[in-house]
């Protein structure tokens, strides 16, 4: 599942940023990658949509980078069930 | 994404006065002549009288009056953003709104004399953007329909 969610966020990316998705370093900070406030709010209603789970605003603030925010979504209580 | 189904009542919930006293937008790109429907944080709509004397149709073109389709996009931009500051009990009159992102299909063209009924359904509100699922029907007929995602800035927040 961490890995599913990893591609989704990173393919996402990639078409903000207009990069291949092998040149994004999922550790490295979202804001110097280059991803801006409201495509972090995107990439909140994408995973909302793809895993159809609520995300609340306050998660966005762990939203620092790919890396992270896969350990927060595949600890949600509903993909937790799924794995 | 099936829509509600469109509105039955034309009566104003709010009058243009009243929609002029909350938005910032001027002639010639206030879009909302009419809110009919306002469900705070889920729906609304609004209605906008196209003319042949729109200013858009002098170049738009001269030989066949077509309303732009940015300009479709421009009216559930404004209905987007009046959704939004009307279901929030903090929000900034003098925000700036601005596209973040815009999806849309176009499905027909509109023309001097249609009422562009434009209904805004909201996905998505949180404290600096908002996403909505939105159209413009004709007759009850959509015109275009697109997801619009709206940032704001208020003027003392950072970016």
């Amino acid at each position: 599942m961490e890995e599913q969610i990893r591609s989704t966020l990173t393919k996402a990316v990639s078409e903000f940023l207009d990069l291949p998705e092998a040149s994004i370093d999922c550790f490295a900070e979202l804001a110097d990658l280059g991803v801006d406030s409201l495509q972090a709010v995107q990439l909140l209603v994408l995973l909302e949509r793809t895993y159809h789970i609520e995300i609340s605003e306050e998660e966005l603030k762990n939203f620092t980078s790919i890396d992270s925010i896969v350990a927060r979504i595949s600890k949600h209580p509903k993909m937790a069930v799924r794995a | 994404m099936q829509s509600s189904a469109p509105s039955v009542s034309t009566a104003p919930v709010l009058d243009f006065e009243q929609i002029r006293e909350i938005m910032v937008h001027r002639f010639p790109l206030l879009m909302l002549d009419r809110v009919t429907v306002l469900e705070k944080g889920a729906r609304l709509v609004a209605l906008k009288n196209i003319t042949g004397n729109e200013i858009w149709f002098l170049g738009h073109f001269p030989k066949q009056a077509i309303m732009p389709g940015v300009l479709m996009i421009e009216a559930m931009a404004q209905a987007a953003s009046l959704l939004d500051t009307l279901s929030r009990e903090d929000a900034h009159p003098e925000a700036a709104r601005f596209l973040g992102r815009v999806e849309a299909q176009f499905q027909r063209m509109i023309v001097p004399g249609d009422v562009m009924e434009i209904e805004v359904v909201m996905l998505k509100q949180i404290s600096y953007a908002v996403i909505t699922k939105s159209y413009v029907r004709v007759d009850g007929n959509i015109a275009c329909s697109a997801e619009l995602m709206l940032g704001s800035k208020a003027p003392d927040r950072e970016k």
